[in-house]
């Protein structure tokens, strides 16, 4: 037994430079994840923010009080369906799409071109969603160069309420998404295809396999496990916008009275009832009930995954 | 081994970084002479280095960070002649943050990361509150302050208290006065409604036609449509006057109405079907584009009108503000006038509620309470008040026969240029003035003319502070009707204004009239009902 100790600390000492670099890792997770989560038992609770840290724990048990008014409440239905509508679109559209790129920059053979098409590609990744936002609406406004452009070639009558049509507000913020991070997530599916032996593809070409065929069958197979780990992720964030985690910035900044329809989604409701109206019991009720379902969710993409492609992440 | 330890110092490195957050920045009272000496050393420093124009007692000032809670604001700086007059008098030098964003404060509030003084129209209730900010009387007995507020206003300031069985007052509200103060006042001034202003150079290019009916109104808009269809008849921006004028019509401006003996919320009186209706016409004549209703920033809203894009913009109804966009419109337009639009004959009376609207706020992380309570006070004195909105007596301005300030020339040509008049004297910082100084500010020398013009815009005024008094705090089962109903209502009401039918109008409203009951709003009219009369009973109004 004293020497199984001695080894574990003569390996522990080994690595110490190492351990320090996972400790301090370990040590945010504890203060800025795991601590944080005592908060949840407010939303089971009477709290006021008056009463402090300490009246987490002294103010008075409510049950599932604010959980029940989350869920009769007129907006539950609409918040909910926004969410998930917002979120799955965004799974649809903008998963699959940096994979493809990701695909089509690998057989491009210039390098120069390569470069600079990646470099174009994943810059927006860098602007903040503020800055995007005016963006859009010098691009998308009834006088901005978008609506200009469809009425000068007569494409439409009159100009087209991209941003306060409710009708639009889904397809706009799928499409300023992928915009933004499809060149970014494109890198680490290349750098996948990057990992992958040259020996496959000669061996293909050799066999007389056709370039679809080596994506196919070489290209694909090999960063699928990249591809189900870049998945659960963004099903675990899910109700965050995904790969992008970019829901309620969008929400947030181009959602409006007339688009508020479809663009109120829980994150702007917990945002809006937790610090406009001060109500943190009721908006940690509401945040907690979207974090049981992106947990359940997490769960079952992984099952599903390990079920059809035999990997997961855990 | 270099390794390793480079290695070591890297981790601990990236560790301190990442716990940087944790470390506490609020600041007890015990920090407060530091800060201050602080402060003071900084001034001082200043001097040293050739600061010639700062005075003696400026260097001498305790230095406070000051919070405006209100994007619009007109200014995010403690300088210029009367905010160095203040702290001359008043012994404070504030450091001011104006607000980016209405979220922001109650990020504050949650995170516990007060400024020094807070002045605020939003989340009063959370900030009456001992956890949070210090009580205006406590420290008025603890320092010895020579200031006792009248019972109607600590009683004002009591109503948003967050624990109803809380005795003590955290702010005084400004922009009140009494019945009985404005029985007195002079008669040319008119509080505080807000004005249609309205392009008078291409009213008269149409022919000067009549605007003395809601009819008329629309017709005219209808006429600037026709002839200036590149221009926007009624801009619908500004989020804060946002059709007001029109509710006042109306009779449904303030938030509460008195209807049959009962205080009901606004939206659910019998006009306010009318009013709905006559927006909505408004929209389908094309008169206003929708995406003004999108608009949540108020410079967005006025750059449409000093830039000559709009015929008809909602404002503050003052002589002086009008003359600021005048000024703005001719560096824009060239022989662009404006003209304030006399209310229409049909107007209901009005039900004005004349208890203020905004308080300052003194927080517990406060460097120096002691300091900031007596700059409070010395800033609702009549004097500090006069300094504030009307400049140094005997150089700006001089009390006229009428009860009036008469101000010098240079104020006069300054207060015409809005930049000009914040850069030179910042008479900006009305947190602790009176409705009625405020409005002299705005009526005092302005020409005759322009003061009968205003002047038809007395409304018939029906004073009822009792309402404010009245209206739930936000913790309350109330508060959170009224919350609920504040979170839907923009939304709601954007879709009954840009209906496209009658029948898609008709059923957006029952919807909204539906959506209303299912939040409680019968629950907040019982209570406004029962409360008002408590009040008026315990207050004698």
């Amino acid at each position: 037994m004293e020497a199984k100790q001695k080894t574990w600390f003569q390996k522990f000492r080994q690595q110490r430079a190492i351990q320090a670099f996972v400790w301090a890792g370990m040590i945010y997770l504890v203060i800025f994840n795991l601590i944080p989560m005592f908060g949840l038992i407010m939303g089971f609770k009477d709290y006021n923010i008056s009463s402090g840290i300490r009246g987490i724990f002294t103010s008075e048990w409510v049950g599932l009080k604010y959980f029940k008014e989350f869920v009769t409440d007129y907006k539950f239905g609409r918040l909910v369906r926004n969410t998930v509508a917002l979120s799955v679109l965004k799974i649809i559209f903008s998963f699959p799409l940096p994979i493809i790129f990701a695909l089509m920059v690998n057989e491009i053979h210039n390098l120069k071109f390569k470069k600079v098409l990646q470099t174009c590609s994943y810059l927006p990744h860098f602007i903040s969603w503020v800055i995007i936002s005016n963006i859009a609406y010098q691009f998308f406004s009834q006088a901005g160069i978008i609506n200009t452009l469809l009425q000068t070639l007569h494409i439409t009558g009159g100009p087209v309420g991209f941003l306060t049509d409710p009708g639009k507000f889904w397809g706009l913020a799928v499409f300023l998404d992928v915009w933004k991070e499809m060149g970014w997530w494109t890198i680490i599916f290349l750098a996948a295809i990057t990992g992958i032996s040259n020996d496959y593809y000669e061996a293909a070409q050799i066999d007389g396999a056709s370039r679809m065929q080596r994506i196919w069958y070489i290209t694909l197979p090999c960063i699928k496990s990249t591809i189900v780990v870049v998945l659960i992720m963004t099903m675990g964030n899910l109700f965050g916008g995904g790969l992008s985690g970019s829901n309620f910035e969008q929400s947030y900044l181009l959602g409006n009275s007339l688009n508020a329809a479809t663009s109120d989604i829980i994150q702007t409701y917990v945002f809006d009832v937790g610090l406009s109206q001060g109500r943190y019991a009721y908006a940690t009720a509401v945040g907690l009930i979207q974090s049981v379902i992106s947990v359940i969710l997490i769960f079952v993409s992984n099952f599903v995954s390990k079920k059809l492609a035999g990997s997961g992440l855990f | 081994m270099k390794k390793k330890w480079l290695a070591l110092v890297l981790a601990a490195a990236m560790l301190t970084t990442m716990l940087t957050g944790c470390t506490d920045t609020t600041e007890g009272e015990d920090t407060g002479s530091a800060a201050t000496e602080e402060s003071s050393g900084g001034t001082a420093a200043e001097d040293a280095e050739g600061g010639e124009e700062e005075s003696a007692d400026a260097g001498d000032a305790v230095s406070l960070d000051l919070y405006l809670n209100f994007t619009w604001f007109p200014t995010d700086s403690w300088t210029g002649i009367i905010p160095e007059e203040l702290t001359k008098n008043g012994g404070v030098k504030f450091d001011v943050t104006r607000t980016a964003d209405s979220s922001q404060l109650g990020l504050m509030i949650a995170s516990g990361d007060l400024p020094d003084v807070i002045f605020t129209d939003s989340e009063m209730d959370r900030l009456c509150d001992s956890n949070l900010c210090y009580s205006y009387d406590e420290l008025i007995e603890q320092y010895g302050i020579d200031w006792q507020p009248s019972e109607d206003r600590i009683a004002i300031a009591k109503s948003h208290n967050a624990n109803a069985d809380d005795d003590h007052f955290y702010t005084i509200i400004q922009n009140y006065n009494s019945a009985e103060d404005w029985a007195n006042a002079n008669e040319n001034v008119v509080g505080g409604p807000p004005c249609a202003y309205y392009r008078k150079d291409i009213w008269e290019a149409l022919g000067s036609p009549a605007m003395d009916t809601k009819e008329d109104v629309l017709n005219v808009l209808k006429m600037v449509k026709e002839k200036y269809p590149d221009m926007i008849p009624l801009c619908g921006g500004n989020p804060t006057w946002r059709f007001k004028v029109m509710s006042l019509w109306f009779g449904v401006s303030n938030e509460y109405v008195m209807e049959n003996d009962r205080v009901i919320y606004k939206d659910t009186a019998a006009n306010f079907h009318e009013y709905l209706k006559y927006i909505n016409q408004l929209y389908r004549e094309g008169l206003f584009p929708e995406e003004n209703l999108a608009i949540t920033n108020e410079d967005d809203a006025k750059q449409q009108a000093i830039g000559g894009q709009c015929f008809m913009y909602e404002w503050n109804g003052r002589p002086t503000q009008m003359a600021q966009i005048q000024t703005d419109l001719e560096k824009n337009v060239e022989g662009g006038e404006w003209a304030p639009l006399v209310y229409v004959k049909e107007n209901e009376p009005e039900v004005s509620v004349n208890s203020g609207w905004a308080g300052v706020f003194i927080s517990r992380n406060c460097k120096d309470p002691e300091a900031a309570i007596k700059m409070i006070a010395y800033m609702n004195s009549e004097e500090g008040q006069h300094l504030a909105l009307w400049g140094r007596e005997g150089i700006d301005w001089t009390m006229g026969d009428d009860g009036m300030p008469v101000f010098s020339e240079e104020w006069k040509e300054t207060v015409k240029d809005s930049e000009k008049m914040t850069s030179t004297f910042n008479n900006n910082y009305f947190m602790c003035t009176t409705e009625l100084t405020e409005q002299y500010t705005y009526y005092a020398g302005v020409e005759q003319e322009i003061l009968d013009a205003f002047g038809k815009n007395r409304p018939e005024k029906q004073i009822h502070p009792e309402i404010s008094i009245a209206s739930p705090v936000s913790s309350s089962d109330e508060g959170v009707i009224r919350a609920k109903i504040d979170e839907a209502r923009e939304a709601e009401l954007a879709k009954i204004y840009t209906a496209k039918s009658d029948e898609e109008f008709e059923a957006a409203y029952t919807d909204y009239m539906a959506l209303l009951d299912k939040i409680g709003v019968q629950q907040l009219n019982d209570y406004m009902t029962e409360k008002v009369v408590e009040v008026k009973e315990a207050f004698g109004f």
